[in-house]
C-alpha cells in the first residue's frame, strides 16, 4: 500500500516545488476492558489508523496528517505548502537509509487469546483485592491492549516498518475506615499476557497501598530522607528525560545546558538509554523518523556523558543521531524523547535499603507532577502520600504533604539504589530501581 | 463534513443495535480541521495542517458499555461496528424506536480561521514574540504557538435526538524562559476561546507576550517559598483550580456512583456560606462552552453548591441514572474514540461582595497566591494539590517580597470550610482537564478569595 501511494506522494510533493518527503503511518488493533463489583462494565475495541507526511523544501519543514489514508496525496501537498511558510534552517535534515535489525516486539498469541479469558483476569484482579481485607473496596480494573504497525518512508530511501504488541493492568481501589478513605492502585505492562504480573498478586499491592494509608496524618515540615519505588521513580526520571534533550539544551530550555562531561551524580552511579532492550516499553527498532535506536549511556560514574538526539538536533550540535527522533502519534514531527531511560540495578535489595534509610518517608504516590515540576529549571515540588518508617517500621502513613527538591540536587543525593529494576511507560519508557534519596525538602505542618 | 451516509441511515443502523428498549445506543461522528504555527528561537519552525475523521458506536445495556471506533467512515464499515457491539451484548432483534428530531448548532463563528491566511496567522506571533523580548536581555527563549481547529459532530441517538454541532477553538500559548546569574524561571499565558479569528480584535498578542515576559523576569527575584500551614490569598481567574480540584471532580456522577468523599453529601453543608459554585457550558465563547453535550442533552448551567449547601451532582445519562438523577448535560468526550463520561465545563465560584484590597488588607501573614498553574485530586480521599506559577507573601496586611516554587496542598471537603472573603472581580482561565485518558477543554474561574489554612509546600523550612 505505501508503495502505491508514495510514488504520487513523492511526484505531488515535488510538483509543489519540494524536495524531500517522509511518510509516517501507523494502524493498531485496540481492546479496552474494564469491571465493576463482578461484572465486565465497558468492552471498547477499535482499529485506528492515521498518517503523517512531512516535507522539507528549500531548508523549510511543514507538515500535515489525516486519519484519511486516501487523502494522502492532497495531505503531502498541504505540508509542501505549509512548508512556504516556516523559517529557513540548514539543519532541516531527514535522516538516510540504514539497515536496522528487527526485534520480536510483537506477540502473536495476545490477540488469540479469548476476550472471555482477559475478563476472567480482571475479575480475579478484582477479587483478590477485595477479598484481602473487608476494608477494601474496588474502584477500577482495567485491561488494555494494543497491537500496532508502523511504517515509515522517505524519498531519501527510508523504508521500514515493525509491528508490536503491548497490554497493560492497572487497578484502582479504596479502604474505608471510620469515615476515612485512601486509595490504592497497582500497575502492569507486557507484550504478551504471560509478561503481566499476577493476577492475584496485583490485586493484593493495590489493598494493601491503600490499606498502608489508613489513619494518615500530616506531618511536620523538614528535611527528610525519601525513599521511592519505581513507579514514583520512574515520573521523577521522565523530567531528567525531557532536560536531556538536545534540542531544549541548545535552546535554553535545559537545566543539563552546559553540563557535559561534568560530574553531576556520584560515582557510582549510572544513567542508560537503551532503544533496543527487550523488556522495555519504548523499545522500537528505530525512530519515528527511521534511524536505527541503541544504547546511549547518559551518565557513567556519575558524569553526563550524552544529550539525546534526533537528526536535527545532531546536525546542529555535529554529532550522529542517538536515535532519539520519537513521536508519539503521527499528528506531529519527530521531536526528542528517551526510549527507555533507566537507573541500573544496584546491589541491595528493597528490604535492606528501608533497613539502611534509618527514619524515612517512603513514598507510595506523587500528585500534580504535571503542574508542579519545572523541565526547564529543574524544580520540582509535588503532593505525595505515603509512609513514616522507622528502621523499616511503619509509625504512621502520611498525607497532605508536598515533597520539593531541583533535579541536579536530587540527582546528587541518590544515595542508595535498589536490586528490583522496573519499566514505566512515562515520557517514553522509564526504569528505576527502589531509590532512597538522602534529602528532600518535606512541607506539611 | 461527511453527506454520504443520512440521519436516517445511521438511526437505521441503532435500530439493528438496540435490539430492545431497555437498551440506549449512540453514533458520534466528528471532523476536525486543525492548525498550528509554531515560533521559537525568534524563527517560525513549524506548521502543522491536520485532519483527524472518526465515527464512535455507543451501545449500552444497563450500566453496561460496548463501545467501537473507527476512522474509516462508510455504510460497510459502520455495519462492522455495529456487528461489534451487537455481539458483545448478544442483541437480537430489532428495535422500535421514537421519531427522530434534527437540531443543530453552529460554532459561533465570525471570522472562519480556515478563510485567513498563513502570513496573518505568522504576524500573530511575531508580535507576540518581538513583545516578549523586548521586556529585556533576562529573555533567554520565547515560544509562541498559535492553535485553531473547527470541529464538526454529528450526533444520532436512539432516542431520537440528531444533532448537528460545529465548534471553533483558536488559542495563543506563549512560555518564556528568563534567566540572571544561573537562576532561571518560566512563565506562561494561554488565553483560548471559542469562535473564529475575529478574537484577535479584542485580545493583544503583544500584551500577552509581555505579561509572559514580564513574569518570568519577576519571579527570577522571588525567594523560595516557606513551608507550613498559612492563610492563602488568591487572586482570580486561574485561582478557579482549587474548585476544578476540590471539588469538582468529586462531584462527577461516576465518582459519585462509586466512592466520591463527596458521595453521601447531597443536601448536607459542605463549605462556608460564601461559597456558591456553579458548572455552566451555556457561556458564550468561553472555552469550556457548547451547545449540546456529546450524547445530545442540551447544555445547561447547574449550580451545584449553593451558599453551602451541595445541591447536585454533574450527570450523564448513564451515571445519573446509577446515582438516581436526571442529565445535567454534563456529558462529554474528547472525540469519536472514547465513551462520554461526566465532565466539567466551565466551572466557577460566584462572585461576593468584598474587594480583593480589603481581602489582602486584613490577612496579617500568608500567601498571595497571583497566579495558579495546574493541579490534579484524589477524589476519593479529596486530597488535591495545585502549583503556584507567581506567589507573594503577605505581611501586616499589605504584599511583600516575591516567592517561588510553592505547591499548596489541602483536601476539597476541608478547605471549603475555610474560604472566609469573596471578592467580587470574577475572573475565568481556559485549560484542559485530563481524566480516564481524554481531555477535555474546561475554564476554572473565581473571584479573588481567602482560604484561611492550606499547606504551601515550599523549599524553605
Amino acid at each position: 500500500m505505501m508503495k502505491l501511494h508514495f510514488d504520487k506522494i513523492y511526484r505531488a510533493v515535488k510538483d509543489s516545488g519540494a524536495e524531500q518527503v517522509e511518510v509516517y503511518l501507523q494502524n493498531s488493533r485496540e481492546l479496552e476492558l474494564k469491571v465493576y463489583q463482578g461484572e465486565v462494565t465497558q468492552t471498547s475495541r477499535a482499529q485506528p489508523v492515521g498518517a503523517g507526511v512531512r516535507v522539507l523544501s528549500k531548508g523549510k519543514i511543514g507538515y500535515a496528517w489525516t486519519t484519511n489514508l486516501d487523502k494522502l496525496e492532497q495531505t503531502a501537498i498541504n505540508a509542501a505548502e505549509a512548508a512556504k511558510f516556516s523559517a529557513y534552517d540548514e539543519n532541516n535534515v531527514f535522516p538516510g537509509r540504514s539497515e536496522a535489525e528487527q526485534l520480536p516486539l510483537f506477540d502473536e498469541s495476545l490477540e488469540e487469546i479469548a476476550i472471555t479469558e482477559k475478563s476472567d483476569r480482571l475479575l480475579s484482579i478484582e477479587s483478590s483485592a477485595v477479598s484481602s481485607d473487608e476494608r477494601i473496596k474496588p474502584v477500577d480494573t482495567i485491561y488494555g491492549e494494543d497491537i500496532s504497525e508502523v511504517f515509515i518512508k522517505s524519498s531519501l530511501g527510508v523504508d521500514c516498518n515493525y509491528k508490536s504488541s503491548n497490554c497493560w493492568n492497572y487497578t484502582r481501589v479504596v479502604a474505608s475506615l471510620d469515615g476515612e478513605t485512601q486509595s490504592g492502585f497497582s500497575l502492569s505492562l507486557g507484550r504478551s499476557i504471560d509478561e503481566l504480573e499476577d493476577p492475584v498478586e496485583l490485586g493484593r499491592k493495590a489493598s494493601r497501598k491503600a490499606i498502608d494509608m489508613l489513619g494518615a496524618k500530616r506531618i511536620g515540615s523538614q528535611k527528610a530522607v525519601v525513599v521511592m519505588d519505581s513507579l514514583v521513580a520512574c515520573q521523577f526520571l521522565s523530567l531528567l528525560g525531557r532536560a536531556l534533550s538536545a534540542d531544549s539544551v541548545m535552546k535554553n530550555k535545559s537545566f543539563l545546558a552546559g553540563k557535559l562531561n561534568q560530574e553531576i551524580a556520584s560515582k557510582d552511579f549510572s544513567l542508560v538509554d537503551d532503544g533496543r532492550l527487550l523488556k522495555g516499553p519504548g523499545t522500537a527498532p528505530i525512530d519515528s523518523e527511521g534511524e536505527p535506536t541503541k544504547r546511549t549511556p547518559i551518565i557513567e560514574y556519575g558524569i553526563l556523558k550524552n544529550y539525546l538526539h534526533n537528526a536535527y538536533s545532531a546536525k546542529k550540535m555535529g554529532v550522529k543521531s542517538t536515535g532519539n527522533g520519537f513521536r508519539s502519534t503521527f499528528k506531529t514531527v519527530p521531536s526528542i524523547s528517551p526510549s527507555n531511560l533507566f537507573i541500573e540495578n544496584g546491589r541491595i535489595t528493597r528490604d535492606e535499603l528501608i533497613k539502611t534509610a534509618g527514619t524515612c518517608f517512603y513514598v507510595l504516590d506523587i500528585s500534580g507532577l504535571h503542574a508542579g515540576a519545572n523541565p526547564i529549571n529543574g524544580e520540582v515540588s509535588v503532593g505525595a502520600s505515603g509512609i513514616w518508617l522507622k528502621n523499616g517500621e511503619k509509625v504512621h502513613a502520611v498525607r497532605e504533604v508536598t515533597i520539593a527538591s531541583d533535579m541536579l540536587s536530587f540527582i546528587k543525593n541518590i544515595s542508595a539504589i535498589a536490586d528490583d529494576l522496573e519499566f514505566f511507560p512515562f515520557g517514553g519508557g522509564c526504569g528505576s530501581p527502589t531509590l532512597m534519596i538522602k534529602e528532600m525538602t518535606l512541607s506539611g505542618e | 463534513m461527511n453527506h454520504k451516509i443520512s440521519n436516517k441511515e445511521l438511526f437505521d443502523v441503532l435500530h439493528t443495535v438496540v435490539g430492545n428498549q431497555e437498551r440506549y445506543a449512540d453514533v458520534y461522528i466528528s471532523g476536525t480541521k486543525s492548525v498550528s504555527v509554531t515560533l521559537e528561537d525568534d524563527k517560525v519552525e513549524l506548521i502543522n495542517d491536520g485532519q483527524d475523521n472518526g465515527i464512535g458506536l455507543r451501545l449500552t445495556q444497563a450500566d453496561k458499555i460496548a463501545y467501537a471506533y473507527s476512522n474509516i467512515i462508510n455504510r460497510q464499515n459502520i455495519d462492522l461496528l455495529a456487528g461489534e457491539v451487537r455481539s458483545i451484548f448478544k442483541v437480537e432483534n430489532q428495535a422500535i424506536l421514537p421519531t427522530l428530531k434534527e437540531d443543530r448548532a453552529s460554532g459561533q463563528i465570525k471570522i472562519d480561521p480556515q478563510s485567513i491566511d498563513i502570513s496573518d496567522k505568522i504576524k500573530i506571533l511575531e508580535k507576540c514574540n518581538l513583545a516578549a523580548r523586548q521586556v529585556g536581555g533576562e529573555v533567554k527563549q520565547v515560544t509562541v504557538s498559535y492553535f485553531d481547529s473547527h470541529k464538526k459532530i454529528r450526533l444520532i441517538n436512539s432516542m431520537g435526538n440528531a444533532i448537528d454541532q460545529g465548534r471553533g477553538y483558536i488559542r495563543l500559548i506563549v512560555q518564556v524562559v528568563a534567566a540572571r546569574n544561573g537562576i532561571v524561571q518560566t512563565a506562561f499565558e494561554a488565553p483560548g476561546f471559542q469562535g473564529g479569528f475575529e478574537i484577535f480584535d479584542s485580545i493583544s498578542p503583544e500584551q500577552i507576550g509581555r505579561a509572559a515576559a514580564e513574569r518570568a523576569v519577576r519571579i527570577l527575584d522571588a525567594d523560595p517559598a516557606p513551608s507550613g500551614q498559612m492563610p492563602v490569598v488568591i487572586d482570580h481567574g486561574s485561582g478557579g483550580v482549587i474548585f476544578h480540584e476540590a471539588i469538582g471532580h468529586g462531584l462527577e456522577a461516576d465518582e459519585v456512583s462509586k466512592h466520591s468523599v463527596y458521595k453521601e453529601s447531597l443536601g448536607k453543608t459542605v463549605a462556608t456560606e460564601h461559597v456558591t459554585v456553579i458548572d455552566d457550558p451555556t457561556m458564550g465563547n468561553l472555552w469550556g462552552s457548547y451547545a449540546f453535550d456529546d450524547e445530545g442533552s442540551p447544555a445547561q448551567r447547574t449550580v451545584l453548591i449553593e451558599s453551602g449547601k451541595l445541591v447536585s451532582y454533574l450527570c450523564d445519562r448513564l451515571n445519573g441514572n446509577k446515582i438516581g438523577m436526571k442529565s445535567t448535560g454534563n456529558s462529554r468526550r474528547e472525540n469519536y474514540a472514547f465513551p462520554p463520561i461526566p465532565r466539567m465545563s466551565n466551572t466557577y465560584l460566584h462572585p461576593g461582595t468584598h474587594s480583593k484590597d480589603e481581602i489582602i488588607g486584613q490577612t496579617d501573614y500568608g500567601l498571595y497566591a497571583k497566579k495558579l498553574g495546574g493541579g490534579q485530586v484524589d477524589p476519593q480521599s479529596g486530597d488535591f494539590v495545585f502549583s503556584v506559577a507567581e506567589g507573594y507573601m503577605i505581611k501586616n496586611g499589605k504584599i511583600d517580597r516575591p516567592v517561588r516554587g510553592a505547591t499548596l496542598v489541602g483536601n476539597g471537603p476541608k478547605v471549603l470550610f475555610n474560604i472566609d472573603m469573596v471578592a467580587g472581580d470574577l475572573d475565568f482561565d481556559p485549560g484542559t482537564c485530563g481524566k480516564d485518558g481524554q481531555g477535555a477543554p474546561v475554564t476554572t474561574g473565581q473571584p479573588t478569595i481567602r482560604v484561611l489554612n492550606l499547606t504551601v509546600g515550599g523549599t524553605e523550612i
